[in-house]
């Protein structure tokens, strides 16, 4: 419960925790994160909701016809955030509150903040606030704005930083059974999803197609042409017991009437279409599938199939050793071009590969894993196996070529959790979904909320869950856990020399930790869509389209750090400032910027390492509070970046002829000479 | 004369790359000659150590110090300036911008005991010295440019004039010699020549050989095939009777007779394209007078000093930072990137620039009012090191130690004598030649880098003295290895007892910066391909400390402090940060035979870089200099510093003493008993780095090896102060720390008031490779 929910969100447990890995089933004293309780402010007489959930920061966000959790009916709210923040030492800080709607900020047991927040009227602290060394605890209490919407974001400056949010990876709270509760529920809601349970429990009367963000859209993959596709012994394998194949797989097991059944069906799916002819693969195609698997980050999600399985989180990758007894070459060619295609749910992303690159992981992928053990040859009844399907509830979650069956499961309102698929040591006649007793227990928790949570819109709650069902942490780091491709290479490099275009830290894949805060919330979902080009386009990994959740994603993060949908106003233009911020983009009397970063079609002068991102993007992608604070100190966003910091602690630059070396002025004006040069400035 | 088939491959291809000669790296003006790597293409190849003489708009000659042979001449033109102290570009060299007149192949110029074959074992560094050696080269009157070297017991002066009809005209002294000595004049091409001639006996020679034409695109198509154009190279002689041209195996060759006096010889060479022998014969066989060499030296060309006034820093902090203005702004466009520096007895001090300037600044007087720049010296070869030694200038380049000598007086060097260049240099934009330091005996240390590859990781083709600290004996005669396996040694320290100090980047095989304590040769920094040893050790030497990115990502030189200005800090060693523009003091203690400890940055804010420090004798201050070609956070081309010591508190900790109970800090002045006492004062935190061939290290938890984070993000461990004790005289805190043990990396952090009630907040970045046993705590408060 808790522990699947901070692995989606934190990651890492609290230094003075036992690592996961060491203790699994240890009770959980402390975790990562800041505890939000949720109150629905109802008038005399409403029912109270009440929820508490884990989140990484000191932020909240909602807009109108949202609500910050999707166990509170949208409406008026009190958001109360707690964690504790440990220094290393005794020092003072200084507090900022931003938003909209009222929000009261204590340190230690002590207000020091209070009042209401409106756009660019934020609160401040007057005087540097003393903290203690080790934990000092926080409280924000917030209330929404006037129609149940609103935002806060805390930050904080001490003598050697300027504000900024409290990273995510310092701030930790203790467990209580509340908190612990939320999160069940949070895991039963992504359970219920990602398992499509309302595909066979009508939800009626909700409408399954007006969920909110179409999360429950999701069905299985077509089966009117799959014999095209798959082989008829895998399918039977596939039906007797999906989970052989997959762990987290959607598809239940199914409680067949004879052993004989899972044949008939496959026999029947399989004569749903006839193989194209196969392709032929060459070694040097199989070769550079090999090099393309690791450099495009398969390695983070599957295993390589001719490689042992590794320890630890990596032993939750995808194993492929199946390739070659479940595809037809020529269909697995077409699925990595385009996964979604006979699957519009598939979780495999579309990477947009070349034929090329496909054909070349296709030959790796099926030479590595032809020494696989071979499955059984299966020969079934293809007139039995179309009726077996229209009784078995294949049509629920399935396109298929036969007439509708009669619904078999009860209606979601009638569920009962201690039956049919919940009972603990499974039904007779219910599928077999292979859950774990705390993944019943979840589905249970979240089961009196199953008939309206899934239509309310929480941004924040649908990213959390499809970054865990999208695997986007696979790829990318979060609040301060590294990516599982980074892990791969980690124990890869420690037994043989690892090419930088196959280690994601060598490339510098970025974080998701501050992506919300970093990027505006438009060019973030266009490219989380797969809408806009890459903007490290040096980069042998590529970002894969997303284009059907993306754009819930993408709002989904950047209420993560407390922004609501739009963009961030614009800076108004001063052309003045912009004359500076030429100058000092120069080499030579500037800060040299345009060394490692290109600007519009000049390409970079001298790239060392690593590449900048290319400026006049950089000024279209990015907040411009963002801006402020990446340029003001890199490394207190990414210790490793290569970037330099310019200013000094007193926020001078050594430029001091222009703009009297103030640095905040200088930085403002690369930005306004950035935003004279894009035909969007902002 | 015959014409030839066209079967020989010719590379002298016109280049048709004009460089935009007012732009960029093309605004700077050079001088008469510059000293570089020079990709001459053709049968020359590159020329790792080329001394490129500018014949104005005329014609370049490129000298290659290193084998003694004009490597290439060509008329039209000069250099493509590229690479990265020109248009920063990682990779290229600086290369051939005209039309070719005459190359040499790699290889020795001169034969010795009659045979051109190359004694070396690699194709990199000069010939042995019985075979010849490189003496410099003189600036003399009239923009000419003599270069002196020796042969066997030959002593040779040349110099290079061009004529407007595309002639070059060598004009060479050769000393008496006691056996037959052979030049190679000019190299055909790849292949064997179709004709070579000579004529009226010894004193006209020629190469002659076809282009490839179209021929073979005609074969296949039916037609006629086109005869191929024909290119031709024609050398003349001239002067005393007894030296001849000769032609053999493809080549034109100067054959010089024993001779037991000096004698003067004048080659004149041109390029034809069309079977012109006759009329080239005729004129360049046309009477010449072959006078001897001027060697007065060259008047003055830099014109009257530059003048800047310097701006004295606040005195408000223990360290005030005054800056001693650079001539940014100069009629030649230099660009003042300022790499090293050093004092002349009378209080003067010569600034090297990275585009081969030194500069020579007057005025480093209290209040900096006028400072007077004078362009001292031109066309080095990447001079990041520089010495004064009896206020004579050494200047160490990639081509090696060069002494600048001001023959006439008159304020500008017009002798570049060559000290030593035994030093090996490659192609590699990353092989930079740093620093330049000497003991109390007057040895000379320096450093050299990897050749990393562009893009930052790997390394290219590694030869002896890749990644190197060198020692090379006063005299400038011998020159030997002191440590090794190091990737980017940007500067390196010498104490008075002799012990070398140098810094490294993190980078291939390089966890992270590390200060290195070289008291013995032998030491080896890490890095497996420029070990030069077999077997490679698996584990490096340990460094005095390791540092974290924050505090130091690019290292620069040490200096130790000898200013009297600085008294409360003399003897103390100071590093110094490219990457962060700072300064650290070190502190240091030694465990088991082991050096070790950590360091602290003075509060002191740079333009610039922190490249190399240096207290001047005159005021007993503390100089810095920096520039800005790579990776720094330096704001500025170039920046030169003055850092002065005020009367204010020092505010840091200048003593480490860690021990298994453990660590004592001892303050520069007494702390206020209530904080310094309180253990929640002081923050202590822990980690480790891994040694392996990746670039750089994640932050490896001490206490749970198997926690990973997110690259960049800090993967420490805190330990508990349990208690903290202030010594007697109130400058001495001992801490008591739980869990102490050996790291890599301890950082200390502290905020308590000073005696006086100021606030002293810092933090320390410290190595434990060894603990002491538990300390007894200083007399207890």
């Amino acid at each position: 419960m808790l522990r699947r929910v901070t692995a989606m969100w934190c990651g890492v447990l609290a230094a003075s925790l036992p690592l996961p890995a060491q203790a699994a089933d240890a009770p959980l004293e402390r975790v990562r994160g800041v505890r939000v309780a949720l109150e629905r402010h109802r008038g005399a007489g409403g029912a109270a909701e009440a929820d508490v959930r884990l989140w990484p920061a000191f932020a909240v966000a909602v807009e109108r016809d949202e609500t910050p959790s999707p166990f509170l009916s949208p409406g008026l709210f009190r958001a109360t955030l707690t964690a504790e923040v440990e220094l290393a030492l005794r020092d003072r800080r200084r507090f900022r509150l931003e938003g909209r709607g009222r929000a009261e900020l204590s340190v230690n047991g002590h207000k020091v903040l209070d009042g209401a927040l409106r756009p660019g009227r934020p609160l401040e602290t007057a005087a540097a606030v003393r903290l203690d060394k080790g934990p000092n605890r926080l409280q924000l209490v917030f209330d929404s704005a006037a129609v149940g919407d609103g935002e806060v974001r805390l930050s904080w400056a001490g003598d050697e930083f300027g504000f900024e949010p409290i990273a995510p990876e310092s701030l930790t709270v203790p467990v209580d059974a509340a908190l612990q509760a939320g999160e069940s529920r949070r895991h039963g809601h992504a359970l219920f999803a990602a398992r499509q349970c309302a595909r066979c429990h009508d939800p009626e009367p909700q409408r399954l197609g007006e969920s909110a963000f179409a999360e429950l859209d999701a069905a299985g993959p077509d089966l009117r042409a799959i014999g095209a596709r798959v082989r008829q012994d895998w399918l039977a394998a596939w039906l007797r017991d999906p989970r052989r194949f997959r762990a987290d797989a959607s598809m239940p097991r199914f409680r067949f009437e004879r052993d004989g059944d899972a044949d008939d069906v496959a026999a029947w799916l399989a004569g749903s279409g006839s193989p194209p002819t196969a392709p032929e693969f060459t070694d040097d195609q199989a070769a550079a599938g090999g090099s393309r698997f690791r450099e495009l980050g398969c390695v983070a999600c599957h295993e390589e199939p001719d490689r042992q399985s590794m320890p630890g989180a990596l032993a939750a990758r995808l194993p492929l050793g199946f390739v070659a007894a479940k595809w037809q070459p020529a269909a697995l060619v077409a699925y990595l071009q385009a996964p979604q295609r006979d699957h519009p749910h598939a979780r495999m992303p579309d990477f947009r590969l070349s034929r090329e690159d496909a054909l070349a992981l296709a030959a790796h992928l099926l030479r590595a894993a032809s020494s696989a053990e071979p499955l059984p040859v299966s020969r079934g009844d293809a007139r039995r196996g179309r009726s077996l399907v229209q009784r078995s509830g294949c049509i629920d979650c399935h396109a298929v070529d036969t007439p509708l069956g009669a619904p078999r499961a009860p209606q979601l309102a009638n569920l009962d959790p201690a039956r049919g698929c919940l009972a603990e040591g499974g039904h007779a006649r219910a599928p077999d979904h292979g859950l774990e007793p705390v993944e019943r227990a979840a589905l249970r928790a979240f089961l009196p909320f199953a008939g309206a949570a899934p239509w309310r819109r929480s941004p924040s709650d649908f990213a959390a869950r499809q970054l865990e069902a999208q695997r986007c942490t696979a790829c990318h780091a979060l609040d301060g856990t590294p990516s599982l491709w980074a892990r791969w290479a980690t124990a890869t490099a420690a037994a043989e020399p690892l090419p930088p275009q196959q280690d994601p830290v060598a490339q510098g894949i970025p974080s998701l930790t501050w992506v919300g805060a970093k990027l505006q919330p438009s060019w973030l979902e266009g490219f989380v869509r797969g809408r806009l080009p890459s903007p490290r386009p040096w980069l042998t990994a590529r970002m894969p389209a997303f284009d059907l959740h993306g754009a819930g994603i993408a709002s989904g993060l950047v209420r993560r750090h407390g922004h609501g949908a739009g963009d961030e106003p614009p800076v108004p233009a001063d052309a003045q400032l912009a004359l500076h911020g030429e100058r000092l983009l120069a080499m030579g009397r500037g800060f040299g910027c345009v060394q490692c970063h290109a600007v519009g079609e000049q390409p970079a002068v001298q790239v060392f390492e690593r590449a900048g991102i290319e400026l006049l993007t950089a000024r279209q992608r990015l907040r411009h509070e963002y801006y402020t604070r990446w340029l003001r100190d890199p490394t207190r966003l990414d210790a490793e970046s290569r970037m330099p910091r310019y200013a000094d602690a007193k926020g001078r630059t050594s430029l001091t002829e222009v703009l009297r070396g103030d640095a905040a002025a200088q930085f403002e004006a690369i930005w306004q000479h950035l935003g004279s040069r894009t035909t969007q400035g902002r | 004369m015959r014409s030839l088939p066209a079967a020989v491959v010719l590379s002298f291809v016109p280049v048709g790359l004009v460089a935009q000669q007012d732009e960029g790296p093309h605004a700077m003006r050079y001088g008469p000659l510059l000293t570089s790597t020079v990709e001459c293409g053709g049968r020359s190849g590159t020329t790792p150590k080329g001394l490129v003489v500018r014949g104005g708009d005329l014609g370049t000659v490129v000298f290659d110090t290193e084998l003694l042979r004009l490597s290439a001449a060509w008329t039209d033109g000069w250099l493509r300036l590229r690479g990265t102290a020109y248009d920063g570009s990682h990779g290229p060299m600086p290369s051939r911008d005209g039309m070719p007149l005459v190359e040499t192949a790699p290889g020795p110029g001169w034969a010795h005991a009659g045979s051109f074959v190359d004694p070396r074992p690699i194709p990199y560094g000069p010939l042995p010295r019985d075979w010849g050696r490189f003496r410099g080269v003189r600036l003399v009157a009239g923009d000419g440019v003599v270069v002196d070297y020796e042969v066997d017991d030959m002593a040779v002066r040349e110099s290079f004039t061009w004529e407007h009809e595309r002639r070059l005209v060598r004009t060479l002294e050769l000393g008496p010699s006691a056996r037959p000595q052979s030049m190679v004049v000019a190299d055909g091409p790849w292949t064997t020549l179709g004709e070579a001639a000579v004529r009226a006996p010894g004193r006209f020679a020629m190469l002659q050989w076809s282009l490839p034409g179209p021929s073979s695109e005609g074969d296949r198509a039916g037609i006629e095939p086109t005869p191929a154009p024909v290119q031709q190279v024609f050398c003349a002689l001239h002067g005393e009777a007894g030296p001849e041209l000769a032609v053999a195996a493809g080549r034109i060759l100067l054959q010089v007779p024993a001779h037991a006096r000096a004698q003067r010889v004048q080659l004149v060479l041109a390029r034809g394209d069309q079977d012109q022998v006759a009329a080239q014969a005729q004129a360049l066989l046309a009477a010449r007078e072959v006078r001897p060499l001027a060697i007065e030296p060259a008047a003055a060309r830099w014109g009257a000093p530059i003048v800047t006034q310097g701006v004295r820093g606040d005195d408000d902090g223990p360290f005030a930072v005054d800056t001693i203005t650079l001539p940014f702004d100069n009629p030649f466009h230099s660009r003042m990137r300022t790499a090293a520096f050093d004092f002349f007895a009378d209080g003067r001090a010569a600034v090297s620039t990275w585009n081969g300037d030194v500069w020579i600044v007057a005025g480093l007087d209290d209040d900096l009012g006028r400072l007077e720049w004078r362009r001292f010296a031109t066309g080095l070869f990447d001079p990041l090191g520089l010495r004064i030694v009896d206020d004579v200038v050494h200047v160490h380049g990639r081509d090696g130690i060069t002494r600048l000598h001001d023959r006439n007086g008159d304020g500008e060097a017009d002798h570049h004598e060559c000290f030593n260049n035994d030093v090996l240099v490659t192609d590699s934009f990353h092989e930079f030649a740093f620093d330049l330091q000497t003991d109390g005996d007057g040895n000379f240390y320096f450093s050299k880098g990897a050749p990393v590859k562009p893009g930052g990781r790997g390394f290219t083709r590694i030869v002896p003295h890749h990644g190197t600290i060198l020692k090379l004996a006063r005299d400038g005669t011998r020159l030997e290895t002191i440590a090794t396996g190091l990737r980017a040694p940007n500067g390196i320290g010498v104490s008075a007892a002799g012990v070398i100090t140098c810094g490294d980047n993190e980078g291939t095989y390089m966890p992270r910066c590390r200060l290195n304590w070289i008291a013995a040769p032998g030491f080896y920094g890490g890095v497996a391909p420029t070990a030069h040893r077999t077997p490679v050790p698996a584990q490096p030497d340990l460094p005095l400390c390791w540092m974290p990115m924050e505090v130091d990502n690019s290292s620069g030189g040490q200096v130790w402090v000898t200013g009297r200005a600085w008294a409360d800090l003399d003897g103390r060693l100071l590093h110094l940060s490219y990457g962060t523009c700072s300064v650290y003091l070190v502190l240091m203690e030694q465990v088991a035979g082991q050096v070790q400890g950590g360091v602290v940055r003075l509060p002191a804010e740079f333009s610039s870089s922190c490249m190399r420090g240096r207290f001047a004798p005159h005021d007993g201050q503390l100089y810095v200099i920096g520039l800005q070609g790579w990776q720094t956070s330096a704001a500025r081309e170039g920046g030169f510093h003055r850092v002065r010591r005020t009367s204010a508190p020092l505010g840091l900790p200048t003593a480490l003493r860690t021990s298994a109970s453990g660590v004592q800090l001892t303050f520069a002045e007494p702390l206020d008993v209530a904080t310094a006492t309180d253990p929640d004062s002081y923050g202590v935190e822990i980690w480790n780095y891994r040694y392996s061939s990746d670039y750089g290290s994640p932050e490896v938890s001490v206490l749970h090896p198997e926690r990973e984070v997110e690259r960049g993000k800090p993967n420490r461990d805190p330990l508990v102060v349990t208690g903290a004790q202030l010594s007697a005289d109130r400058r001495t805190v001992s801490l008591r720390i739980d869990g102490m043990r050996p790291v890599h990396q301890m950082r200390i952090t502290w905020n308590v008031d000073a005696a006086d009630g100021r606030q002293q907040k810092g933090e320390l970045h410290h190595t434990i490779h060894a603990l002491a046993p538990a300390s007894d705590a200083p007399t207890e408060r």
